[in-house]
């Protein structure tokens, strides 16, 4: 894996431009260090062989300050860059891999894991930020001032070049051979490190299991010998792992005292100067300084990409249905008969189809109930409809037109849907009901409550449409926040309302509220509930069982 | 967090490393050798150079010529010691804080955590834990190093002309104390103002993909998107200007490194023409205090890491000052080799401020007796179960054994008594025998197999390659939930107490196998009380008694 993945250059632009702006800094950088360094030269010949007081130097001094302050500067300007960049990558991948999730996986995350995908979207991405704010600029540096050096020193004295150009190579020969050599120990130190810390964890989250059994106290002395033991191994394999260091140290220290000591004895024939030769030797560690920075970012910068490389995958992703270039309009389901055509649909990496060869029609305005057992395809039935995924064969059409000539966002509109276990956002009972809604005025919220046999329970809330529920407010029991979220789908006004498994797991009280509140409603919109409860059919004019049909 | 807690939290760390404190002190040592050899370095070769300049025979040049090759040799071998010292030291330390917060946590789990998120309070407090292993490598060793160090760069200054020492030593106690102040000051302000937003980023996002099949159906994805933009926008917008000010705090360092320099310059300078100082050391004095910065080129990322580890250091404490959820007698009665529990009008809330959890529960459990106790979940039943095992203290009412107080007892040999299955229970990552038989240390095979066979999970570990050795995963995730419940409920028959509590033991679990479990169960003759806590009305009427608690009362 080289330093600079070539997916995030491509992807990000703002890293080009931010590596533009780090080539000039580093070059102005170079040109500073080396005037700073003649200037050292300067004043040491000046005062020392020349005889000169401090008034002959005042001059110089007055020009190193400010040199000084203009490498502040520019170091400055590098790491603000870097951290900006960081923060415009960072929200930027952030946010296309959100998008992209939402898109691959309308229907749940599934395989992905919330918490990990959450981890790498945030924690993970922060992983990026040494890479930006350190690692970049210091390769750059290096990159930019180690030759500006090499060739002013060249010139200087090329003597010293000689020796720096030999030496320098070996720095990173030297740590990719001992870096190979030791990556081996270094992954299995790593591993143990972290199977000590899993351990660990391991304990402590299951401490409360521990303690039920009495076994709580008896970890201790297990902790401590692990740690222990681990301290052994790890330590062993450290002592090799930090050789690479040591290597790329010697070549550092070694090659300035060869430098100062061939300039030594250059100095005593008289065939080279005392100010240039300082210079050379004031130099001689900035050469070193930004490779051995480098090298020690190298880990953290590896970490960061591979974070990059993580939230990459999630943008890789396949979006779960296509939209397609130009799409159609969609047609109004409450005036279009909806038809499933010769449907064949499996969950991808499973061989059951859920669906084959299923065919059925939904007349604009109809009440269907979807009955059957779990596992039939209640709810993949209603995926289809919502497109949470489109059918692998056939095809489900709206007055005529495949469901995949539309916009998927477009048809959605027309849509409202109870999901069985629906998520309330946080906030007002009015937020709540808008996420659905979002133009509704107060007046139709109410009209949508009623609608959904809500009125009581709001009316009862102390500030009404304006109580905040769920997380730091008020909690819902599952009964109540079915039927606020089907006042939520009715205050969508959607022409298709489909409601998925509307009493389940609820009283026999609840069910029956929810059952008469479907009865009441008026007839302006097509309806498709999938549900096990027999008792839904007093509410349906038609009943489908799935599990009895060819499917 | 306070500077005020900060401190205490960072003292009281010290207190554990105390027994620690030659290798520290060896450590910081070869560290400040490693410096002291890159400046003598440096300086020696500066001298080299000077001396070379007057042409003197070659040969005089030769302890010169040594020394800069000592130095250089020494200056890697000193850092490759340093860094094997202060690993295994950061090591040694890091173990013993994991057994003395492991200790302070031990009697607090899972009483004092409260009920939510207690799952991510301990993910929270490993990584903590595992933080505390930078204080040593990154936040207290670097500044004392440097203290050394400087300490030695400006001695050896000192003996050439002790004015230059003067300035060097206020430039290099100047560049530390900015480099301290600035970068403390913008690490400490992005630790207080940054952490909230960023735990609110992240909870939005995990808010959001829970909910995401909504978003994507009521068409508002982009609204969410732009609702975490807003967020990360302010952290962005907080995160740069904290950047900025450690920007600053190194670029001020660099500064003070050349304004040093200049300062040591037109001192020797007079010194040099005046005729106070040989000309030759001038060069020497010069790289002296140029290569001497290097030790307080570290401090800015150290004084950011000694703010993380501060704020780690406070959490941990905060959780382990908690106060214990129940208190142990000084003297307690012998526990009976069977009893009655009795709840009697209990009460019990999480904090003042919350409502009653428990209000006014009363039931009892005896040998021989099958009790379910039904009701929504956040009824309080998972409470009742840790009242009787003593993880939680009631606020009002009684829980007696044999009319005894509960609380006379010592808790661990009421669970001796009481075994709690925990719905939560958790699967180590270790193999399935090793999983159940921490139940009753010393079991045989036979009766692990018996006790998985109670469970309903026998048939199945049996039919696996490795059977009872089989790994389960990090927290069972390599077995079904159905599989990881069943193996949870074989401890507690295998635990051999006369009472057992199962929170909801047949979650996760089709009909035909529960219905099997229960049967088992409820039919067999022995004399085991039984307090099964379920939200499933299965097979209720072949238990003694069903209790049903709502709103904190058995009704």
């Amino acid at each position: 894996m080289g330093p600079l993945d070539g997916r995030l250059l491509r992807e990000a632009p703002a890293i080009r431009r931010f590596l533009v702006g780090a080539c000039i800094l580093a070059a102005l950088s170079a040109v500073l260090v080396i005037v700073w360094a003649e200037l050292i030269g300067r004043v040491v010949a000046r005062v020392f062989l020349e005889g000169g007081d401090l008034a002959s130097i005042s001059t110089l001094l007055g020009l190193l300050v400010a040199i000084a302050a203009l490498r502040a500067c520019v170091g400055w300007a590098l790491e603000t860059g870097g951290q900006a960049t960081s923060r415009q990558v960072r929200g930027g991948l952030r946010r296309r891999a959100l998008e992209r999730v939402f898109r691959a996986r309308p229907a749940g995350l599934g395989d992905l894991r919330t918490g990990e995908v959450a981890t790498s979207v945030t924690s993970g991405l922060d992983a990026l930020d040494p890479y930006f704010s350190r690692f970049l600029p210091q390769l750059v540096t290096a990159g930019v001032v180690a030759p500006a050096i090499l060739v002013w020193v060249a010139f200087r004295d090329p003597v010293s070049a000689l020796i720096m150009a030999l030496t320098l190579p070996i720095i990173p020969v030297f740590a990719v051979l001992i870096g190979r050599a030791a990556e081996a120990r270094t992954k299995r130190r790593l591993s143990a490190l972290s199977l000590m810390s899993s351990h660990f964890l391991d304990v402590v989250r299951g401490l409360a299991t521990l303690r039920a059994y009495r076994r709580g106290r008896a970890q201790v002395e297990t902790i401590a010998q692990t740690s222990e033991q681990f301290r052994e191994e790890t330590m062993g394999t450290l002592r090799i792992a930090f050789l690479s260091a040591l290597a790329l140290e010697l070549a550092a220290t070694m090659s300035i005292a060869l430098i100062a000591a061939v300039i030594g004895i250059r100095l005593v024939n008289g065939s080279v100067e005392l100010a240039p030769s300082f210079a050379v030797l004031v130099l001689a560690p900035e050469l070193y300084l930004p490779l051995r920075a480098v090298a020690a970012q190298f880990h953290a910068s590896a970490d960061g990409l591979a974070a990059a490389r993580r939230v990459f995958e999630l943008i890789d992703l396949a979006p779960a249905v296509t939209t397609p270039v130009a799409a159609l309009v969609a047609p109004d389901p409450g005036s279009a008969t909806i038809r499933l055509e010769e449907i064949g649909f499996a969950y991808e990496g499973r061989n059951a189809a859920v669906f084959s060869g299923f065919e059925c029609e939904i007349q604009p305005g109809e009440r269907l109930l979807v009955a059957g057992g779990s596992g039939v395809g209640k709810t993949t039935l209603l995926s289809l409809l919502l497109r949470f995924a489109d059918p692998q064969r056939g095809r489900v059409t709206v007055g005529g037109i495949d469901l995949r000539d539309l916009d998927p966002d477009e048809w959605r509109r027309r849509i409202a849907w109870l999901p069985q276990n629906p998520r309330l956002p946080a906030g007002t009972i009015a937020e709540v009901l808008r996420f659905a809604a979002p133009q509704a005025s107060e007046d139709e919220l109410w009209t949508a409550l009623e609608a959904a046999g809500c009125t009581t329970l709001v009316s009862a809330l102390p500030d009404g449409l304006d109580t905040k529920v769920g997380e730091g407010g008020r909690q819902l029991s599952s009964g109540e926040r079915r039927r606020i979220a089907l006042a939520r789908a009715l205050a969508r006004k959607a022409s298709l309302l489909l409601l998925d498994e509307p009493t389940a797991h609820l009283d026999a009280g609840t069910a029956a509220q929810i059952r008469s509140a479907l009865e009441r409603l008026e007839r302006k919109q097509t309806i498709v509930i999938a549900s096990h409860d027999a008792s839904l059919r007093a509410v349906a004019e038609r009943t489908i069982s799935l599990g009895e049909v060819r499917r | 967090m306070s500077p005020a807690l900060r401190r205490t939290a960072l003292r009281r760390l010290l207190t554990e490393a105390r027994p620690l404190r030659r290798r520290l002190a060896l450590s910081i040592l070869l560290g400040a050798c490693s410096i002291a050899a890159g400046v003598g370095l440096m300086a020696t070769a500066g001298y080299l150079i000077s001396k070379s300049a007057l042409e003197p025979p070659i040969l005089s040049l030769g302890v010169a010529i040594g020394l800069v090759q000592f130095f250089g040799v020494s200056r890697a071998a000193f850092r490759y010691l340093e860094r094997l010292v202060s690993h295994d030291a950061a090591f040694r330390f890091l173990g013993r804080l994991r057994v003395a917060f492991f200790e302070r946590l031990e009697p607090l789990v899972p009483g004092a955590l409260g009920t939510a998120r207690a799952g991510d309070l301990l993910s929270r407090f490993v990584g903590d834990v595992e933080t505390m292993q930078f204080l040593f490598l990154r936040a207290l060793a670097p500044p004392l190093v440097a203290l050394v160090a400087c300490a030695g760069a400006v001695s050896a200054a000192g003996i050439v002309l002790p004015a230059a020492a003067a300035v060097l030593g206020a430039g290099l106690a100047a560049a530390a104390l900015i480099a301290a102040a600035v970068t403390g000051r913008a690490t400490r302000a992005s630790s207080r103002r940054e952490a909230p937003l960023r735990a609110e980023l992240s909870s939005e996002i995990v808010e959001a993909l829970a909910a995401g099949s909504e978003l994507v159906a009521f068409g508002r994805v982009g609204r969410e998107l732009e609702r975490i933009d807003a967020i990360d926008r302010n952290l962005g917008r907080l995160g740069g200007r904290h950047g900025r000010v450690a920007a600053t705090g190194d670029a001020l360092v660099l500064l003070a490194s050349g304004v040093t320099l200049a300062a040591v310059l037109a001192v020797a300078a007079p010194a040099v023409a005046g005729g106070k100082l040989g000309g030759v050391w001038l060069g020497m004095l010069a790289l002296l205090a140029l290569s001497s910065f290097e030790a307080v080129r570290p401090l800015p990322l150290a004084a950011q890491q000694s703010g993380a580890v501060a704020s780690a250091a406070e959490r941990l404490f905060e959780l382990t000052d908690r106060a214990a959820p129940v208190s142990e007698p000084a003297s307690p009665l012998p526990i009976p080799s069977s009893g009655v529990l009795r709840l009697e009008d209990a009460r019990l809330r999480y904090a003042a401020h919350l409502p009653w959890i428990l209000d006014g529960a009363s039931l009892e459990l005896r040998p021989g007796r099958r009790v379910a106790l039904v009701g929504e979940s956040g009824a309080g039943k998972t409470t009742i179960a840790g009242v009787l095992v003593r993880f939680l203290e009631l606020d009002g009412g009684r829980a007696t054994l044999d009319g005894h107080d509960l609380s006379d007892y010592a808790s661990d040999d009421v669970r001796g008594l009481v075994a709690l299955d925990d719905q939560d229970a958790h699967l180590f990552s270790t193999t399935i025998r090793e999983n159940v038989r921490f139940a009753r240390p010393g079991s045989s095979d036979d009766q692990i197999a018996a006790a998985l066979r109670r469970a309903g999970v026998w048939d199945w570990v049996s039919s696996l390659p490795d059977g009872l050795d089989t790994y389960v995963g990090e927290t069972g995730d390599q077995v079904s939930g159905g599989q990881r419940r069943r193996i949870a409920l074989a401890r507690a028959f295998l635990s051999g107490a006369p009472l057992l509590i199962l929170d909801e033991p047949t979650s996760h679990l089709d009909r035909a196998t529960a219905e099997a479990i229960l049967d088992d169960l409820l039919s067999g003759a022995d004399d085991t009380g039984l307090l099964v806590i379920t939200h499933d009305p299965l097979m209720l009427e072949r238990f003694d008694e069903v209790l049903r608690l709502e709103n904190g009362r058995i009704v």
